[in-house]
This record gives structure tokens, sequence and C-alpha cells, in this order.
């Protein structure tokens, strides 16, 4: 028995340790490149390390528009308060889905899911004409009113709810707490684990959003990160791996430290890392 | 419930239908009056950057503008032109003067976004007569070129050295290529070790192939825009590709790893490529080429090349319509022209900025200007981009002799024509 | 509905079958109107314009019947995309679902060390566009790339291998990209509900002589099947949108020889090319979510009816 799971820790081991590998890899040229003059990764140099270690990618990104920090500034602000408007509404829908029983729910969760099945192209238009008729183009409200919403994250929600413990909220109901009060005090501080997996998957988004930054904002003082950096690529010169790369970098760094720390404040005392 | 559903869907497209009215409405413009001060105006332009000098041209630009009339310039900054330039054409939120490329234009004019243009005003008659005719519908001016690009035969002087073949023996007509590019491949192979530089590169693109195509009065797309592309004179003027192709010493520049021309070209990969003006910088500045520009080759007797144009349209539903003419006018004058060229290093599109600029002082820019007396607009109606999409989807595996070229032409004829159908 | 009316009651009562009625419609309220106004109008002003012949510039609209919905049905080209967004679907969505319920099982496993580690490692892809994660993408699988240099280094093969521009291949290549971007997702939320899998269940398994397999058999998966449906139904819905990896792909034409075109990429193509064709665009999207409708109805079915409670 124990040479058993000796075995097959060996085995857990192996299996996790290739999939790091195959999900750093990438990871690892991009962030080479980034590191690398043009010359060296467009003439397909065999080698990871570069061989002329160069910060220059880095400098004409951050330099050469005085805006950085504000796209930067732009991107924290509206990945913030989009995401915090997203943990409300989408876990109070879910759980409203799961949880409560009123007529027509299950038409409802149909109606929510349809929703999702309608390709994002073809609403682009149309979303553009009711927010310019809102009066709300040009304004952060456009990139976060029309995402307050994330119908896959209350679809995630629902199920996670359904398989969430009743018993807990039995109690707080028969010690006097009403639904509500129950769902704030009692359901949410519980659902921290989702809760928090949701809040990254939203912040991510938010974070990485492009299409819509670019057809509703046009004052370049208001653009976010991604739209700023796509600034940077030039029509005719070729596609500036350097430039592309430190760009992507520069975008991804902020997020892993937020998913670190995040990390640490959601998951104090649950055990999200499967550990019991 | 499903009943509220429908209810709130209903009242919102009212809603919506209504701001829809209303932004018809709204879109009339502004009567035109003749003024010359414009302080407390601002003009909104539409732009995309090219290259990174392109970036410094344009502000030069606006603070000469600003300058002289003490109006306000405010730039958008497009980096996926069709997809925003149609929002905001659709919600009437354009912005007063944009870029279009010479091959949209009869797109943008069919659509009745442009406004008409002073012929006087923008000084028409001092343009490279090509060019402006580019912007032109029934006598009437819809746009001014700001520049124009046009294609050389880049040749890199270093590994020419190498395999000690001169330069001026490389010959100078598409038919002579032929015969003459298995032996320099195979020098190149003996310099260089086999397969590790070609001879030369080719693109798959009509925008670089529409000249040869339209060779001896072939057709790539009917007077009414459907595509011809297997009509026998076009079928006739891509076997100068497939015969390239067969030299073996030939591939584009993907083919080699690289995604342009300009990268294969700059990194070593390729002997020879035929590329436009907008290389220059690139090759002398981040690949330190050395290299020189000849002129296209020839073909069925003739020098042929593309000319790439961008013009400033003016929007129909501009509030501020003189002063959006005033902007074109300024940006297109001479004075304008010539602060956007050297910035930029592209070519000028009138004779008297070229003239005044010393741009044939250099021989390789010479060769590349020079290029627009024998070169073709890229412009052809309507539907030239869709024909466009559907010739690269099929045109490779023809050229990579998996199909014959007949068979490939036909298939793109037919993907194109029903998206053509679609819209009528 | 006229439940709606009746004023609040005081918390005991809020419990009974009426509050319950009422407390749903203001958990949901928020939601919904976000719904009807940034989803729904817009849905509907889709569907409106797919029985037109549509000019938005002009804000034209012709009433043109079914002729959108008969051509998309007579288009070989949709056809096509139709055949190569089925094939993307069907081999991305049980590989991301499998691979992502393998290392989530792997990762809650008692007794494994650096956890928090891997988790990190694993995010990585998810923290980054997809804009950025297909340049990178392309840039391995380039001819002169790393991925080419590894294989012939190898030996495997002796000349490079086109992996962009060859048909046969740059299908494979978006699905291999899409199972790297999404399993970290997937797996993520595995975890999340895997927390809450008491671990007595496994106890009593272990005393009866389960093997590991056996336990993620019998007790894994079936406590997760509501995460799962919500796993698969994503997964497809995901599948069938695929638009961004396509578009940069093959810079917008859905080349070569059509290889790598979707239905979202076609719909884009005629909503925002130089044809007029948005009627045809919306009508295209309205057959693509009646499909994503029902591949998602039968999954759901499939994978048990946990899902639908």
């Amino acid at each position: 028995m124990k040479e058993k799971s000796k075995i097959l820790k060996v085995i857990l081991y192996a299996v996790l340790i290739l999939y790091a590998v195959i999900t750093l890899y990438p990871f690892l040229w991009a962030l080479a490149a980034s590191f690398k003059p043009l010359k060296e990764i467009v003439s397909g140099n065999p080698g990871l390390l570069p061989q002329h270690f160069t910060l220059d990618s880095y400098k004409y990104i951050t330099g050469t528009s005085s805006l950085f920090t504000s796209w930067f500034m732009n991107s924290v602000i509206v990945s913030l308060i989009g995401t915090i408007v997203n943990l409300f509404l989408n876990t109070m829908a879910g759980y409203a889905l799961a949880r409560l029983n009123f007529p027509g729910r299950q038409r409802i969760y149909y109606g929510f899911l349809a929703l999702m099945m309608v390709p994002a192209q073809v609403l682009l238009i149309p979303n553009y004409l009711i927010l310019m008729n809102l009066g709300m183009l040009d304004s952060f409200k456009s990139l976060i009113l029309p995402a307050a919403i994330n119908i896959g994250n209350i679809f995630m929600m629902r199920q996670f709810f359904l398989s969430f413990p009743a018993d807990v909220e039995e109690a707080a109901q028969i010690d006097g707490l009403g639904r509500i009060s129950t769902f704030f005090r009692i359901v949410m501080p519980l659902a921290r684990p989702s809760i928090a997996t949701q809040a990254i998957f939203v912040f991510m988004g938010f974070w990485n959003n492009f299409m819509q930054p670019m057809l509703y904002i046009s004052t370049p003082k208001k653009y976010t990160l991604t739209l700023g950096l796509q600034t940077f690529t030039n029509q005719q010169s070729g596609v500036r791996w350097d430039h592309s790369m430190a760009a992507s970098i520069i975008s991804i760094i902020p997020i892993i430290i937020l998913y670190i720390v995040f990390n640490g404040y959601f998951l104090q005392g649950v055990r999200m890392d499967g550990e019991k | 419930m499903k009943k509220w559903i429908k209810g709130l869907g209903v009242t919102s497209v009212l809603a919506l239908s209504v701001g829809l009215l209303a932004a018809c409405g709204s879109s009339k413009s502004s009567s035109s009056t003749k003024t010359t001060n414009f302080k407390g105006q601002t003009v909104k332009v539409g732009i995309w950057y090219g290259s990174d000098q392109e970036r410094e041209g344009i502000n030069k630009i606006i603070k000469g503008f600003e300058k002289k009339t003490g109006a306000k310039v405010q730039t958008k900054v497009y980096t996926n032109f069709n997809t925003q330039i149609q929002a905001d054409l659709s919600g009437h939120t354009a912005p007063d003067v944009f870029y279009m490329d010479s091959s949209m234009y009869p797109w943008f004019k069919k659509q009745g976004v442009l406004a008409k243009l002073d012929k006087k005003q923008m000084q028409s008659s001092k343009f490279y007569p090509n060019l402006i005719k580019a912007f032109e519908t029934k006598g009437g001016l819809y746009g001014v070129p700001k520049d124009n690009s046009t294609l050389g035969l880049l040749v890199n002087k270093k590994i020419m050295k190498k395999t000690g073949v001169k330069v001026s023996s490389i010959p100078q007509s598409y038919n002579g290529l032929i015969k003459w590019l298995p032996g320099f491949q195979a020098k190149l192979d003996k310099a260089y070790g086999k397969n590790k530089v070609k001879a030369m590169t080719y693109d798959q693109d009509m925008a670089r192939n529409y000249t040869i195509m339209a060779t001896n009065g072939g057709q790539p797309l009917t007077n009414d825009g459907k595509a011809n592309l297997a009509s026998s004179k076009v079928l006739d003027n891509m076997k100068l590709y497939q015969n390239l192709v067969k030299t073996g010493a030939v591939a584009t520049a993907k083919e080699l790893g690289s995604g342009d021309n300009g990268t294969a070209f700059g990194t070593g990969k390729v002997a020879l490529t035929e590329e436009g003006n907008w290389t220059y910088n690139v090759q002398k500045k981040q690949y330190k080429t050395d290299f020189e520009v000849l002129p296209m080759p020839s073909y069925e007797g003739k020098r042929r090349g593309m000319i790439f144009t961008v013009g400033w349209g003016e929007y129909a539903a501009s509030k501020v319509k003189p002063l959006a003419s005033a902007w074109i006018a300024y940006a297109t004058s001479k004075e304008g022209m010539s602060k956007w060229v050297k910035s930029t290093g592209t070519m000028p599109s009138r004779s008297d900025v070229a003239k005044d600029v010393n741009l044939t002082k250099d021989s390789n820019m010479k060769t590349w200007l020079n290029a627009t007396n024998y070169s073709t607009v890229w412009q052809d109606g309507t539907t030239l981009t869709t024909v466009n999409t559907s010739y690269q989807n099929f045109v490779a595996k023809a050229l990579e002799g998996k199909e014959s070229m007949k068979a490939a032409m036909t298939s793109a004829d037919k993907q194109a024509n029903a998206a053509i159908e679609k819209a009528h | 509905m006229e439940m709606q009316k009746k004023s609040p009651k005081p918390a005991r009562g809020l419990n009974g079958k009426h509050g319950q009625i009422w407390q749903a419609y203001i958990f949901l309220a928020p939601a919904f109107v976000i719904a009807a106004v940034f989803f729904i109008a817009a849905i509907v002003f889709a569907l409106f314009m797919s029985f037109n012949h549509v000019n938005m510039i002009s804000q034209q609209f012709e009433f043109s019947g079914l002729k959108n919905y008969i051509d998309v049905f007579q288009d070989d080209v949709a056809m096509t995309a139709l055949k190569n967004t089925a094939i993307f679907s069907a081999i991305v969505v049980p590989m991301q679902t499998i691979i992502a319920l393998l290392i989530a099982y792997a990762l809650s496993t008692r007794g494994i060390k650096g956890k928090k580690l891997f988790r990190l490692v694993y995010f990585l892809p998810t923290l980054t566009s997809s804009a950025a994660l297909t340049l990178i993408f392309m840039f391995i699988f380039n001819v002169t790339g790393p991925l080419n240099n590894f294989l012939i280094s190898m030996g495997l093969y002796q000349h490079p291998v086109n992996f962009l521009q060859n048909p046969a291949y740059s299908l494979k290549v978006i699905m291999v990209m899409n199972i790297w971007s999404t399993v970290p997702n997937y797996m993520t939320v595995y975890l999340a509900s895997l927390v809450d899998l008491p671990e007595s269940f496994y106890e009593a398994a272990e005393i009866d002589g389960a093997s590991a397999w056996q336990k993620l058999r019998y007790i894994t998966i079936p406590y997760l099947r509501p995460i799962t449906t919500y796993v698969l139904l994503t997964g497809i819905i995901g599948t069938f949108q695929m638009f961004d990896q396509a578009y940069i792909f093959s810079n917008g034409s859905g080349g070569p020889d059509n290889s790598t075109l979707t239905i979202a990429l076609m719909v884009y193509q005629y909503a925002f090319g130089s044809m007029n064709t948005m009627g045809y665009a919306c009508a295209l999207a309205v057959v693509l979510t009646i499909i994503i409708f029902v591949v998602s109805r039968l999954t759901e079915r499939l994978n048990g009816s946990e899902g639908l409670r």
C-alpha cells in the first residue's frame, strides 16, 4: 500500500511538472524575446537567452508616450470598479437562480444562457449605437456598464451554489436572519473561494479587454493600457516582435502581482489550494 | 416573466430607434462660410501610424496648423481602421477628416460620407495627376493624397559581394530573371549552404500582383465589380508567378519564416526583394542593411509596379467643414507636406515638394520616385478588398503546385462573387 | 407576477414562498437591467437586421424576408466555416475539460508540495490577453521558430514544418493554442469546487480499498458534475465563437484555403467588410446561436441532469 502511494505521487508530480513546463515554455520565450534586439529575434537564433541583452524595447514602450502612466491608471480604475460591481451582481443573480424558488426560474436561467451564445461580433455596432444614445461614448462608463454583469460568471456561481451545503443557511434562518442578510453575512463570506475565482476572471477580462476600448474610447488620455500599447504597432514596418513582447510582459506583470496579493488576501484560512 | 423580458426588449428597441432617428436628424451640416480665423474651434482628425516617424510628422503639421489658424486639433488614432471607422460612421461620430487608402476610396464615396472639396483651395493641379485622380469621381474632388509609395527591386549588396555576382548583371526583365535565378541560387547555396539564403521573395497579394494581372488587357475584376480571376488573360499573366516559383529560387517571406519582405531582407534571408520605400528607414536604422534599389523588372516589354497612396477625406456630416477643409489644404500644402515627408521619409504627392525637399539627391529614393511614372494605383471599384481576400485565400495552393491555377482562381471567383452577390 | 407588488414582509416571512419570489426579483433585478439594455436590446436589433438588407452607415433597412437565412444554407463557404468550427469544438472541448480535471485532481491530492507555485505557473496563460498569446504562439510555431529548431535537433524532422501557412496544420496549431490557454481557467474552477468536497468521502473509499483511479472515477467526477456542466457549456460556447486567434492568425482572411475560417470570423468579415452585408452577418450569427444552443442542450443532457436542477 505504501509503495503504491509512492508510485502514485511520482506520477502526479511528473504530470504536474510536465504541465508546468508546457505552460512556461512560451512565456520564457516571450520574456527572453523582450530583452533581445529585433534582429536577433527574427533571424531565428536558436538560443533562448539573449546574445545581445537590451532594455531598448522597454525604454521604447515606456518612453515614447508620456501618457503611459495614465493608461496604466485608467486600466486599474476600470478593472477595479468593474470587478467589484460584477462580484455583487453576478453572485446575487447566481444565488437566486440556484437557491430561490420563483416562477419562471428555469426560463430565466435559459434566457441568460442564450444571451451568452450570441456571437459578440454582431453586437458591436448595436451596442455602440446604444451607448451613443445614452451619451456614454468616450467615458469609463462605456467600458464598465455593459460589462457590469458577466453571464458566464452568473452561470458559474449558480453551479457553485448548486453544490453548496444548505445547512449553514438553514441554521442562520432559524436564528432569525432574513434571506438577504443571510446572503450578505453568511453566504458571501463562505463562498469566498468561488468569489475569489470569479474576481480573478472578471478582473482579467477588464484588464485585457481590447475590442470595447478600441471602439468606445477616442481621447488618447482615456485609453486603457491594452489600447495604448496597440498604438505602437506600426502597419508598414512588419511585426515588431521586440516591442510587442515587451508590451505583453508589461501588461502581465501587474496582474501577476495582484494575483499573488489577492491569493493571500482572499484565501486566508480558506483551503483554495486544495490543502485540507 | 417572459412577458416582462419581451416588454423590456421592445421598449429598449423603441428607445434605440428614437435615438437613431434623432442621430440622423442631427447630422445636418452647418453652412459653409469662408473664414480664416478658427479660434476656439476644434477639428478632429482620424489617422493611423505607419511608423514612428509618422507620429512625429503629424505632430509637426498639427503645431503648424494650430499656430496658423488658432484652431485646436484633436487626433484619433485608429488601430483597426475598418472596424472602428464603420462604427464611427454608423454612429455619426466620425472625425471631421480622416485617412483613406486609395483602394477604399470608391467605397467611402459610395456610402456618401465624403464631402466634396474645392479643387482650387486644395491646389489640385499641383499634384501628380495619377494620384489626385484616384480621389476624383465625375470631375469632383473628394480626397487629397497626403503622400505615396511605390515598389522597387531591393538588392542586398553584401550578399552580392559574397557570391561574386555584380549588381549590374541582374536582368532587368522578369523573363531574364527566370532564366538567371537558378544559377544565382546555386551560387547562394555554395556561399551560404543549401536553403540558407533565397534568391528572391514575391507576394501572394493582389495589392502587389494587380499590375501584372492587368497586363495585356487582363481584367481581374469586371466593370461591374465581379471577380474575374479565372479569365484567360489574367491566367496567362499569373503564369509569371508560377514560372518564378518553378525556378526554385523564389519564395514568399512567410515561407522563409519572416512576417514580411522587409524582415526577410533585413535579416539576410533573401538577396532580392520587391518592396516599397517605407522600408527605407527600417533597413537603414533597424537592420543596417547595405542595399541598393533597382527599378521594378519589366514584364511584356514594360516596367510595372504598384502605387499606394493614402488621402485625406472630409466627413460629409462634419460640423466644422470650413475648418476641416482648411486642415486638408494645409496638411497637403507645400508647407505642410514638406514637414510630413521630411519627418517620415515618404514620397510627396506633389512635384513641387519633391523638388523642394531634394528627394532626388538620394539615388535609391530617386528610383522609387521615378516608379510613380510607370506604376498603377491600387484601386478598382468597391469590391476590390473582397476579391483580394478571396484571392489570397486560394492562390497559395496553385503556386505550390497542388492545384491548377485555373481551378484555384475559379474557386476564388466563386467565393468572392457569392459574397458580392449578398450585398445586392 | 402580482407577487411583485406586495410589500416586503418581516424577516421570518421572507423565508416563505412569497417572500422568496420577492427576494429573487431583488437579487436578479440589477443583472436584469444591464442585460436588458446591453444584451437584449442589442440582440433584438441584430435579429431585426437579419431580416433586412442593411446599410449601417446610411441607416437604411430594406425588408428582405428570409433571404439572408436562405443564403446561409446555400453558402458553401459558410458550410466550410461550420465544419471547421465543429471540428475545432469537438476536439478542443473534451481535451480542455479532461486536462483541467486531471490537473485539478492531481493538485488537490493530499501531500503534494508546492501547490501554490504550481497554481501560479498554471495560471499564467489566463493572465495574458489572447492577442499577446497568439503572437507568442505564432512566434513559437514559426518556420525558424523555437519549436522547429527543437524538432529538428531531436531528429524528428529533416526540414522545418511551415505550421502557420500549411492548411493541414494551421487549424491544429490554433487548437493547441486554445487548449493551452483555456485549461487554467477551468482547472481553477474545478479546484475552487474541490475544496468543498468532504474529505470523509475519500476516507471511506480508502477503507474499502479504492485506488486513486477509482476515487477519481466514483467520487470526484460525480461530485463535480454541476461544475463539469459549466465547463462543458462555456467550452462549447467559447469554441463555437472562436474569433481572436483565427483573426490574428490569418490576418482576417480565414486562409490558407479557408482552413482557419470560423463562423465568428465570417460574421466579422460580413459585418465589417466593405460590402454592406450587416444583415447577412446577423443571420449567420443567429444561425450560429441556434446551433450553439442545441449542442449545449444535448451536452447538458449527456452529462446528466444535475445541471438542470
